[in-house]
C-alpha cells in the first residue's frame, strides 16, 4: 500500500459549537484507535456553501444537507443517541479509506 | 475564574423543572429560560432564538424508550453556558434531528445554553452520556429537581 495522504473530515451541525463536537470527538477516537489519523475542520450547515472538494473528503452531518455538494455527506445522528453509532462509525471508516 | 473552571457552566437544581400540565415546546422553552435571562446567563433575545433554531434544525433524539431533545441556539444569545432540564409529565411530539419528517416522543428537554467556549468544554458530550443512558433518563423520570441536579451534575464533572 502506498503512502496514503491524510484525509479531512468536516463535522457540520446547524451552530458548528454544539453537536458537531461531540460527533467530531467519538469519530477522531474511533478513527485513533483503529490506527487511521485525519484533518479536521468544524463548521455550521450555513457556511456549507464555502467548501468543495479540494477542502474535505467527507462531511458528517448532524443536520439535514439542504444544498448541492460534490463531498459525499454521512449522516450522524447515531453518534448522538448511541443507537447504531457503531455502524455510522464504520462508514466514515470506510469512507476515509476509500 | 480559569478558563476551564467548571464554574462556567451555570447548573443547579433551580434549572430543573417537573412540568406536570401539557406544553407546548414554546412554552416549556419560555419557562425554562426566565430562571436564564434573571441570573443575565443568556440574553432576553434567546428564547426567540431557540425557537426559531428548532423550526430549522430539529434537536429531537429518537432515544427509547424515554425520547429526548437538546434545543439550544447560536453562541451569540449566551453570554454564559449553562443547562437547564425539563421533565414533562405530558411528553410532545417534536422533529427528528436532522429530518424533517420523522418525530419523536419527547420526555426530557435539556436547554442548551452554550457559548463559544463549548468547543473546548464539550459540554454537550458530557450531557450525551445520560441521553444515551436509558437508566440515568427513567431516574431523571422519576427524581425530584435536587436528585436530577445530582445526576446531571455528577455526569458534566465527571473527568475533569
Amino acid at each position: 500500500m502506498t503512502q496514503a495522504k491524510k484525509k479531512t473530515i468536516l463535522f457540520v451541525c446547524a451552530t458548528g459549537i454544539a453537536t458537531s463536537t461531540v460527533v467530531a470527538e467519538k469519530t477522531l477516537e474511533y478513527l485513533h484507535e483503529n490506527g487511521i489519523d485525519v484533518n479536521y475542520t468544524q463548521t455550521n450547515v450555513a457556511s456549507l456553501p464555502e467548501y468543495d472538494a479540494n477542502d474535505a473528503d467527507l462531511i458528517v452531518a448532524t443536520t439535514n444537507v439542504p444544498y448541492e455538494t460534490p463531498i459525499p455527506v454521512i449522516r450522524a445522528l447515531p453518534i448522538i443517541t448511541g443507537i447504531g453509532d457503531q455502524k455510522v462509525l464504520e462508514q466514515i471508516k470506510a469512507a476515509i479509506e476509500e | 475564574m480559569t478558563e476551564h473552571d467548571t464554574a462556567e457552566i451555570a447548573f443547579d437544581a433551580t434549572f430543573v423543572k417537573r412540568i406536570p400540565k401539557a406544553l407546548t415546546f414554546s412554552e416549556i422553552v419560555d419557562e425554562l429560560s426566565v430562571n436564564l435571562i434573571d441570573h443575565d446567563l443568556v440574553t432576553s433575545d434567546y428564547p426567540a432564538a431557540v425557537k426559531a433554531r428548532e423550526v430549522e434544525f430539529p434537536t429531537g433524539l429518537p432515544t427509547e424508550p424515554i425520547g429526548v431533545a437538546i434545543p439550544h441556539t447560536d453562541p451569540k444569545y449566551v453570554r454564559q453556558n449553562a443547562i437547564s432540564v425539563a421533565v414533562l409529565k405530558n411528553p410532545i411530539r417534536m422533529t427528528v434531528m436532522g429530518t424533517d419528517d420523522e418525530t419523536v416522543n419527547v420526555s426530557i428537554v435539556f436547554l442548551l445554553s452554550l457559548g463559544q467556549s463549548n468547543k473546548q468544554l464539550n459540554i454537550l458530550a458530557k450531557i450525551m452520556k445520560i441521553v444515551q443512558d436509558q437508566k440515568a433518563l427513567t431516574k431523571i423520570m422519576n427524581a425530584s429537581p435536587d436528585e436530577i441536579a445530582t445526576v446531571v451534575r455528577d455526569s458534566i464533572l465527571e473527568d475533569k
